[in-house]
């Protein structure tokens, strides 16, 4: 019994995250944002720490 | 919007660097570094015990069993916690583009995390105060202090991510967030719950945790690291966040519903068995799909010339794969029948915390460290520490592998216990090796931290992106409308909600509903009187506990055909009723010891505690010799209370038994598992229990070649060498193991010894030894049998011997000398046959001068004439050969 509400619920929830996506070409690609949202998060933090260091080297 | 360059407050390069609070980075990761040496050092003394088991000597804080606590604490709580803080000081401002909650709290939450928990966890666990419960060893003081711990980091590092959208949030975010709430829930529930209920609930919750500790404490912060140190390094993003979501959503409903596939063919309830095989099978294949995602995102990367802390991510990615795909194979009944308590399964956790998570922490570490401008970085000595760690890990993990598959084969054969422990030697060596390149691993990563220029991790940087192929333009955030955001916030909230409703389903399916049944089962199946434990039982319990013998010594047998045969009936839940916590282990190193009661005697275990070597030669157990006074027949009160424990092992059962068990069957008609044991044809089927009557087998005709390696194995640490009994436990068995020499036994008598042991002796059975090795073993006891000079007897001394005899000695040794005399059943070692045992006329004259010390064998000196002790003697000669 354990066992079959495990399958069971676990399969229905993937099942309806895979269909919403699915049926959705807005949602695919607003499930998407949040990865590039976070490439020019660590470029700009990567970036920082990059001109900042030039600029004490200008200084030193 | 939440990135970076768009977050208010963030947009000059000086903010941007006073984002990340580095000192806090570099703090954990000097501390992280520093205690997995320790935690290494630990590892490596108790790996070295394994083929030099004296190595620590008799100080007991270097006790093996201390020092397992004190490793797998280190590593957990130690190595990669404080890996993953640092991570995580890192991680969290740029991903959330804010800073953490405070600095300060940063400070108070470092030396809470090492100075109050680390150190004096491992202070107190190598002082005797622990807990013995897996992945939760330190004492439930310090698991106060871990729950205060990760309610600061909860309040440090959740509240910069919800000042955002939850549609918003990466991947890593997910990760952190889950594992910082899921911790909170888990620890408490497997660090406090197995101590406030036994046995078998005990085990259900101890089961939880041990998944819990793994899949919701390391495994979503090592994916966290992975989720963003690919793409930070490699510039391109992760291939799907679709799929990282679903994989994200699938680890958190799964992983806490493992739990109980560590107690596979337990008496913990077959449903929630089954639940748990299921969920671990579905859980490979959501592993399969993060891993795919991963490895789909690293495309590019130029991985193994590339960066070091991409490198590091990568082969924690490969690990994770390995490691995952075998335990959900692992948890299958079939699988698990026959490597579960091997050491495949200490390669499998190797794989995952040395493999997977160390690697991932190191991946986390490398990366951040490149990115504190005043910091040094040595980018030779990392890539040489990424191969070193590499070969290590890998060496070690197939060692392992391969030795659990040794073990579980002579396990499944029947072979004597020493065959598996002999046989596992040569891996255990190469174990122990496996530890120079990682040990040196180690050392490099913490020399690569600490030496090279100063800001060359921004070199390091550079040099990734120019490896790494031109990632594709990535597109601005765009506005996709309210509909979906709103749609994706609204699916996150009720995945988040499911995933609070996993967890708890988890702890009731797994914890709670199988307690229930086995309260009901304890209730109808216990004795209405059960024997409690006395004082000093309990006392060598708490013994017992403390010097973490349950991690080489299961007390569970199962419901397999294997542990049956060689153990006996399965253990039933109302055995360790008064276990609390548990002492099932997961783990045999030693036999398993469910049915210890009766199996040896008390001398035996002083001299076993005090010198294993000296009883088994080719034993590995460490010396216990703290709890004795100088020498085995001088044990203290320590010593006593844990052999009285050992002792007490089963008693209650087999008090119960067969009455018990044939009531407790009726209740239970249908229950397939409950006549497993209730019909087992012996309670306890140690092969080295001693029974006082019962048929046995004839030698065997032939002899199986190298008699003398059996007996230097089994026999020369009593008997000695030349058999003369003076082994090196000799002098503290009562009474001492016979001298071979001084007596000739008939091929029949060293059959029944081989087959039934000496009751009442230290003289075990041998019922695992093949019939050519039992025949070898008479061969090389015949051998050293002494002449005799020859001595003329009158007919008036055998005349006066009978006479003696008969007034004397038939009470016990019976008129026909064959030790079945009226009196004999009354005694607990049963009197000499001298129809099948002739011993020399001088040994029998010291045996009647002096009495034989521990059995009920008196000395005649103050009722016999040395004539009549003379007579008597050579009378009783006269039985050998006469009865069959």
């Amino acid at each position: 019994m354990i066992a079959n509400v495990i399958v069971v619920s676990a399969l229905v929830l993937a099942g309806l995250f895979v269909v919403l996506w699915l049926f959705s070409s807005d949602l695919r690609r607003r499930i998407e944002e949040p990865k590039r949202h976070f490439q020019q998060q660590v470029s700009a933090y990567d970036e920082g720490i990059a001109t900042n260091d030039t600029r004490s080297d200008e200084k030193g | 919007m939440s990135n970076i360059a768009s977050a208010p407050g963030v947009e000059t390069d000086a903010r941007v660097e006073s984002l990340v609070d580095t000192q806090l980075v570099y703090a954990h990761s000097i501390a992280a570094l520093a205690t997995v040496l320790i935690s290494v050092l630990f590892g490596i003394i108790i790996s070295l015990q394994f083929f030099l088991p004296d190595v620590a000597g008799s100080w007991l804080s270097m006790a093996w069993g201390r020092l397992r606590y004190s490793h797998t604490q280190g590593i957990m709580i130690g190595w990669l916690g404080n890996a993953f803080l640092a991570f995580l000081y890192h991680a969290v401002p740029v991903l959330a583009g804010r800073r953490v909650t405070s600095a300060r709290l940063g400070r108070w939450l470092f030396g809470l995390w090492n100075f109050i928990v680390v150190i004096p966890g491992w202070l107190l666990v190598l002082s005797g105060i622990s807990q013995p419960i897996e992945w939760a060893e330190f004492p439930p003081v310090i698991d106060a202090f871990v729950i205060v711990a990760l309610v600061l980091a909860a309040i440090q590092f959740l509240p910069p991510f919800f000042r955002n959208g939850l549609e918003d949030l990466y991947v890593s975010s997910w990760y952190i967030i889950g594992s910082l709430v899921f911790t909170l829930l888990a620890y408490p529930m497997g660090n406090i719950m197995p101590e406030l209920v036994s046995g078998a609930e005990s085990a259900a919750f101890t089961g939880l945790w041990i998944h819990d500790a793994v899949g919701l404490f390391v495994t979503p912060l090592a994916l966290a690291i992975l989720y963003f140190v690919i793409p930070a390094t490699t510039g391109r993003p992760v291939f799907s966040h679709f799929l990282s979501m679903l994989g994200f959503w699938g680890l958190f409903f799964l992983y806490p519903l493992n739990g109980t596939h560590h107690y596979v063919f337990s008496v913990i309830p077959m449903s929630a068995q089954m639940g748990a095989i299921a969920a671990s099978a579905l859980l490979g294949i959501i592993v399969i799909i993060v891993v795919t995602n991963l490895l789909l995102s690293a495309r590019g990367g130029g991985w193994l010339k590339g960066d070091t802390g991409l490198r590091f991510a990568i082969m924690a990615t490969i690990f994770y794969l390995i490691v995952s795909v075998q335990g959900a194979l692992q948890a299958q009944m079939s699988l698990n029948r026959v490597i579960h308590f091997s050491d495949w399964v200490i390669g499998h956790s190797h794989l995952a915390m040395l493999g997977f998570a160390t690697f991932a922490g190191i991946g986390g570490i490398v990366h951040a460290w490149q990115r504190i401008p005043w910091a040094r970085y040595n980018a030779p000595a990392l890539n040489w520490a990424f191969w070193l760690l590499t070969a290590g890990v890998t060496i070690m993990f197939i060692d392992l592998t391969l030795a659990g598959l040794v073990q579980a084969a002579r396990w499944l054969d029947g072979s004597p216990w020493m065959d598996s422990v002999q046989q596992a030697r040569a891996y255990w060596l190469v174990r122990t090796l496996s530890a120079v390149p990682i040990t040196a691993g180690f050392l490099l990563v913490f020399y690569g931290l600490v030496t090279g220029p100063r800001g060359a991790g921004r070199e390091a940087i550079e040099a990734a992106r120019n490896t790494a192929k031109s990632a594709p333009a990535t597109t601005p955030g765009q506005d996709h409308g309210r509909e979906p955001a709103f749609v994706l916030r609204m699916s996150y909230r009720v995945s988040a909600t499911a995933a609070i409703v996993f967890f708890c389903l988890s702890v009731f399916l797994l914890g709670v509903l199988p307690g229930r049944a086995l309260d009901t089962q304890i209730t109808d199946m216990s004795p209405d009187n059960v024997y409690a434990p006395s004082a000093s039982e309990l006392r060598g319990r708490a013994i017992y506990a403390r010097e973490g013998c349950a991690y080489c010594h299961t007390q569970q047998i199962r419901y397999t055909d294997a542990d049956m045969a060689r153990f006996g009936a399965p253990t039933l839940a109302w055995e360790g009723q008064f276990d609390t916590p548990h002492m099932w282990g997961t783990r045999r190193v030693g036999p398993d010891l469910s049915r210890s009661s009766g199996t040896r005697s008390a001398d035996w275990h002083f001299a076993h505690l005090y010198a294993p070597r000296d009883v088994v030669p080719w034993s590995i157990m460490p010396s216990y010799a703290g709890f004795f006074d100088g020498a085995a027949d001088k044990p203290t009160q320590d010593a006593r209370d844990l052999v009285a424990y050992l002792d007490s092992l089963g008693r209650v059962r087999e008090l119960a038994w067969p009455d018990g068990d044939q009531r407790a069957s009726a209740l239970y008609p249908n229950d397939r598992w409950a006549q497993m044991s209730l019909n087992a044809d012996a309670l306890n089927n140690h092969p080295g229990r001693a029974r006082i009557t019962g048929d046995y087998p004839a030698l065997a005709d032939n002899a199986a070649v190298g008699g003398a390696q059996p007996w230097q194995t089994y026999c020369a640490g009593c008997h000695g060498a030349q058999g003369r009994g003076d082994g090196p436990a000799a002098a503290w068995l009562l009474p001492r193991p016979a001298d071979l020499g001084q007596h000739a036994y008939s091929d029949d008598r060293l059959a029944q010894v081989f087959w039934h042991g000496v009751a009442g002796t230290a003289m075990p059975a041998w019922r695992d030894l093949p019939p050519g090795q039992l025949a070898a073993l008479a061969a090389t006891v015949q051998s050293f049998r002494q002449a005799e000079p020859a001595m003329a007897v009158t007919e008036e001394q055998l005349a006066t011997g009978e006479s003696v005899y008969n007034a004397n000695c038939v009470q016990c040794h019976g008129e026909a000398g064959n030790g079945q005399g009226f009196a004999a059943s009354e005694l607990a070692m049963a009197p000499t046959d001298f129809t099948r045992v002739r011993p020399h006329v001088g040994h029998s004259v010291t045996v009647l001068v002096n009495g034989v010390e521990g059995t009920p064998m008196a000395p005649w000196t103050d009722r016999l004439s040395e004539a009549e002790i003379l007579a008597v003697t050579h009378y009783l000669r006269t039985f050998f050969g006469e009865a069959p």
